[in-house]
């Protein structure tokens, strides 16, 4: 940060050629930026709980809950369809951040509904894993603190999927009312691609990582 | 960092700007009204949201300081039995996480909505709406939270709220659950306000503003909100971990089910530690600003002064293990905190050696504000230097959970924050209503404050050294901490004194002002910075012109300039160098229902997790409907009267505030729903209709 | 920051006015197959175990790491942009990033996780259930 601002005192001469903004970024790209980095304490916190947690039932002799633990139960084929999923959506998320910046709005539409059913197929996979871990192998979110650990990461993970779903079907929604600005598109998109870098992080560190 | 030659705002759309601005599709009525309680609650002007920020932590600081008389009163005597030790400790709970998260933090929040826009420069922040917002949610939480007392019982497990204590099994009652969902509440509002402060600081400066043109204030409030943005979620995750024990049965910090209670204060200090940054910095920044104005000399050392600032922005998160000496986490990372601990201590030296030699050889006003700077410069020192006695383990072990702690942040946090807030508050009285705060009544403030202070305070150094330990009810006679204790009750009476004069002084400045209008002039103090330019109060739009900087100090440099022998010499009349606030043709952000809609859903949600799932569902619909309103309702108000043709945002407008403001605050909520609350999705969706 | 590491053979060429605010589709698409390769390297290290036995295991962390990181930048650079954006984003993100991992490596560090993994010995281990021989 030091430099940055430094540099800046050099860089931004005034008075007469105009920014809209200091930074020559908009407020709302930078906020999501931001908010992005804030971001990733969050979900740093809820991994290294997960990793610390993972595998204690299983080293800890005589804990109530048993010694079962998630990572027995991994379907490591199934979550990579997910995983792959979930990047297939990035890359649709991105084309339809170009299509709009070409004014295509009908391209910028189907991309924005691609997004949104893939992503909704991840959310799909991870609710059908939920259900299989649940009954068929026994991991309740109170058994014991790896299962709680792994629930409350990839729950948290989950919500903010649904979250990104939901925001981009309202903005399809929207672009039918209103003209959309490309960047309100690609600000969607921001928080879209921070998930999915979330997900290569845990889908490595925690299903990956024996 | 490059000033991009296309500005980003001018993408490759493709779309048409200029087309109208579409139908508000808002439920209610755009809310129009520009006097009584409604011009209020739905403003998004910086400057309301500000005061009103003021005016509720100064309600909770009174709530906190009653709790404070309580405790010292049941303190007053050995073996008193005034209150119950159930009772005590949800008293001190409830007494530390009210200062902390309901009084220092938005009283700062308070300083920096009012200010920060004012000093760089700008027409408001950079998400008007999302200000609102802020404010709403951590007033509905900080609410949410102290109605645990009609509840159940307030929290009761100390501020930190150490596990196991904060277990179902050892604090049974609601209290705790307030604590967690609460805390969480008023983190989103912080978060919101923080990511809105740090883009307006970055953003929405005037042209000429560098980085290193802003005043010191203005930097201090921004490295609080850079730690805040980090900080915040850390402390999420410990929360959202602790409710998930408490309220659905989950095991992260039973130790029986393999949970470790040590992650816990893990958690809670790498967000603690920053914390304790973020509450000082602030009043920080205000000493930087009153000292040099009342020494009529600039600050000394700028660069050291904002380099320390980063300093400490940086390696505050390096040492919050220094918490947690007592807990048994192993040599290495008792020495490496221990370590690091004592280098932090640098820049904070940095900055009191620059407020002395700020002051040295200048032209000193003792008056209220300055003597409240003065004191904070050596009361915090007082309080610093003991926070180094802390840093070398083996003392720390010894004093760990006694009345050395107790006093050491309270020096550091009444001798540092608030003494600098009051400060803060005498110094800007006049910007922000158009009045001063009494002298004589303000000297009394001050010397009461100040001796009750040091008599509540400094005593209890001895008393922890004696071995009396902290958030213990009551104590024995035979154990010789009986005179101290009577002091230090002596002394918070002393205090609350002295905070009834400050109300009386306020309640009487203002009817003098009623009385005879005495209009301070734009700049009463002849100061320094930008928010001296514009009249007092403060005119809605802040700004008649967006002033361009040229250097630091910029409104001084307009009134002084130097003589062939550098003596300094006035080159200019304040009243030609201040606007008049007459330039009514500026467009401003429309206000909104839809932030108090959003941060009412909140604690209904928290009252529902806590009691009866049921109940949260209402909040849910009134949070998804909070959200989806704020999106369809256009940021400006296509209706509200002003004809601003002449703001085009492509062909760069003459005045890039106005331009940012008419599209800023669009995007939103999507920040702070992060967190966890699963709620406002949309927001980024929005096209702001300008034009 | 950058990732020049793999991918942008050829493309940066493309550069010109429309694209100094992104990729474009084709570039996208690549990426986008560089990250499929790499996810499907990743995922083939769940039988390296069988493939080339036990002693592969602490290579395929170092790879599944390695991997990580490079599609995290990747999609960082590419898809989010911030190859072609002010730098002020990328520090901002990345610092975040940094005192992310920093902290929670240092806590995890504190509460043993490097050396007890594996062993039962915690550094302060939850009370164990009183011996049974003891209470029979």
């Amino acid at each position: 940060m030091g430099d940055l601002m430094y540099e800046e005192v050099e860089d931004l001469e005034f008075p007469d050629d105009i920014h809209v903004t200091s930074t020559g970024i908009s407020n709302e790209k930078l906020g999501m930026w931001v908010y992005l980095a804030s971001d990733c304490l969050l979900f740093g916190g809820m991994i290294s709980t997960y990793l610390i947690y993972k595998n204690r039932p299983a080293q800890i002799e005589g804990l109530e809950g048993g010694d079962i633990i998630p990572s027995q139960f991994f379907d490591i084929p199934f979550t990579s369809m997910t995983s792959f999923i979930l990047l297939m959506s990035s890359l649709t998320m991105v084309l339809s951040v170009n299509a709009i910046m070409r004014g295509d709005m009908v391209r910028m539409r189907l991309w924005l509904v691609a997004t949104t059913v893939l992503g909704s197929m991840f959310l799909a996979g991870q609710a059908y894993e939920f259900t299989i871990f649940y009954f068929d192998d026994g991991l309740g979110f109170t058994t014991n603190v790896a299962t709680s650990a792994f629930y409350a990461l990839t729950g948290l993970h989950g919500v903010h999927v649904l979250i990104g779903v939901i925001m981009l079907l309202t903005m399809v929604g929207i672009s039918y009312r209103r003209k959309m600005h490309a960047e309100a598109v690609e600000v969607v998109g921001l928080y879209w691609h921070f998930v999915d870098i979330v997900w290569v992080v845990i889908f490595t560190v925690v299903y990956l990582i024996p | 960092m490059a000033i991009t030659e296309q500005t980003p705002l001018e993408l490759t759309t493709g779309e048409d700007r200029t087309s109208s601005a579409g139908d508000p599709m808002g439920v209610f009525a755009r809310p129009r009204a520009n006097t009584g309680w409604r011009s209020w609650v739905n403003t998004v002007d910086h400057k309301k949201i500000g005061i009103m920020y003021g005016v509720a932590s100064f309600f909770f600081f009174l709530v906190a300081g009653v709790e404070a008389l309580m405790i010292r009163t049941q303190l007053a005597v050995p073996g008193s039995q005034l209150l119950s030790a159930d009772l005590y400790n949800q008293v001190f709970t409830m007494h530390g996480v009210t200062m902390v998260f309901m009084v220092v933090m938005p009283l700062a929040a308070a300083f920096a909505n009012y200010l920060l826009p004012l000093q760089i420069g700008a027409r408001d922040v950079s998400f008007p709406r999302m200000n609102a917002l802020s404010l709403w949610i951590w007033l509905s939480g900080a609410i949410f939270f102290n109605t645990s007392w009609f509840l159940g019982g307030g929290a009761d497990g100390g501020w930190f709220n150490y596990a196991p204590n904060a277990s179902v099994t050892f604090s049974p009652g609601f209290g705790i659950d307030f604590y967690a969902i609460g805390l969480i509440i008023m983190g989103i509002g912080s978060t919101v306000s923080a990511v809105n402060l740090t883009v307006t600081v970055l953003n929405m400066r005037a042209p000429g503003m560098t980085l290193m043109k802003m005043p010191v204030f203005t930097w201090m409030m921004f490295i609080t909100q850079v730690l805040l943005v980090f900080a915040l979620p850390v402390i999420t995750v410990a929360l959202l971990l602790l409710s998930f024990d408490r309220i659905f049965d989950a095991a992260f910090f039973d130790a029986s089910k393999g949970g470790d209670p040590f992650l816990w204060q893990h958690l809670f200090w790498i967000f603690g530690h920053p914390e304790v940054y973020i509450m000082v910095l602030p009043a920080f920044g205000i000493v930087s600003e009153v000292i040099p104005v009342f020494s009529r000399k600039p600050i000394f050392g700028y660069p050291f002064m904002v380099g320390s600032g980063i300093a400490i922005g940086f390696m505050g998160w390096g040492v919050w293990a220094h918490h947690m000496f007592a807990s048994g986490m192993g040599q290495m990372s008792i020495l490496a905190f221990s370590l690091a601990t004592l280098f932090i201590a640098v820049p904070t030296g940095v900055k009191v050696l620059n407020w002395l030699a700020t002051m040295y050889g200048g032209r000193l006003r003792f008056n209220t504000a300055m003597l409240f700077s003065v004191a904070l410069v050596g009361m915090f020192t007082i309080g610093g230097l003991s926070g180094v006695s802390h840093a070398f383990a083996p003392a720390d072990t010894q004093q760990t959970d006694t009345y050395y702690i107790v006093a050491h942040f309270h020096y550091v946090l009444f001798g540092g924050a608030l003494l600098g807030l009051f400060s803060g508050m005498y110094f800007w009285w006049p910007k922000v209503f158009g009045h001063f705060l009494g002298e004589r009544l303000g000297k009394w403030h001050f010397w009461l404050t100040l001796i009750g202070f040091n008599l509540t305070f400094g005593p209890q150094h001895i008393l922890g050294l004696q071995g009396m330990m902290r958030r213990t009810y009551t104590y024995f006679d035979d154990q010789g901490f009986s005179t101290w204790n009577l002091v230090s009750t002596i002394g918070s009476y002393i205090i609350a004194i002295s905070v009834l004069v400050f109300m009386w002084n306020m309640g009487a400045s203002y009817r003098k002002h009623r009385r005879e209008r005495v209009d301070p002039g734009p700049d009463p103090w002849d100061a320094r910075s930008l928010e001296w330019m514009v009249p007092s109060p403060t005119p809605e739009h802040n700004f008649d012109e967006t002033p361009v900087v040229e250097e630091f100090d910029e409104f001084w440099h307009r009134k002084y300039g130097h003589d062939e022998n550098g003596r300094l010499v006035r080159i200019a009349k304040t009243s030609d160098v201040a606007q008049t606030g007459q330039n009514a043709n500026v467009h401003l952000p429309s206000p909104s229902y839809w932030p108090l809609v959003i941060a009412i859903s909140m604690p209904l949600i928290g009252y529902g997790l806590i009691f009866n799932l049921w109940w949260a569902v209402p909040g849910a619909i009134l949070l998804i409907a909070g959200c989806y309103g704020w999106v369809m309702e256009p940021s400006t108000d296509p209706a509200g009267g002003h004809h601003h043709d002449d703001h085009d945002p492509e062909a760069g407008p003459p005045d890039a505030a106005v331009a940012e403001l008419a599209k800023g605050e669009d995007l939103e909520t999507g920040m702070s729903n992060g967190t966890d609350d699963g709620g406002p999705e949309s927001s980024t969706t929005e096209e702001a209709p300008v034009g | 920051m950058s990732t020049e590491t793999s991918t942008t053979k050829g493309s940066d060429d493309l550069e010109h006015e429309e694209h100094t605010h992104g990729g474009t589709d084709k570039q996208y698409f690549q990426i986008f197959w560089i990250l499929v390769v790499l996810t499907a390297l990743e995922v083939s290290t769940e039988w390296w175990d069988e493939w080339f036995g036990e002693g592969s295991r602490p290579i395929a962390v170092f790879v599944l790491i390695t991997l990580m990181i490079i599609k995290f930048f990747l999609v960082a650079s590419y898809f989010m942009h911030l190859k072609w954006d002010t730098p002020i984003l990328k520090r901002i993100f990345y610092f975040g990033m940094i005192v992310a991992i920093a902290v929670y490596l240092i806590a995890m560090t504190s509460m043993n996780f490097w050396t007890d993994s594996g062993t039962t010995e915690f550094n302060d281990p939850p009370p164990a259930p009183p011996p049974v021989e003891a209470s029979d």
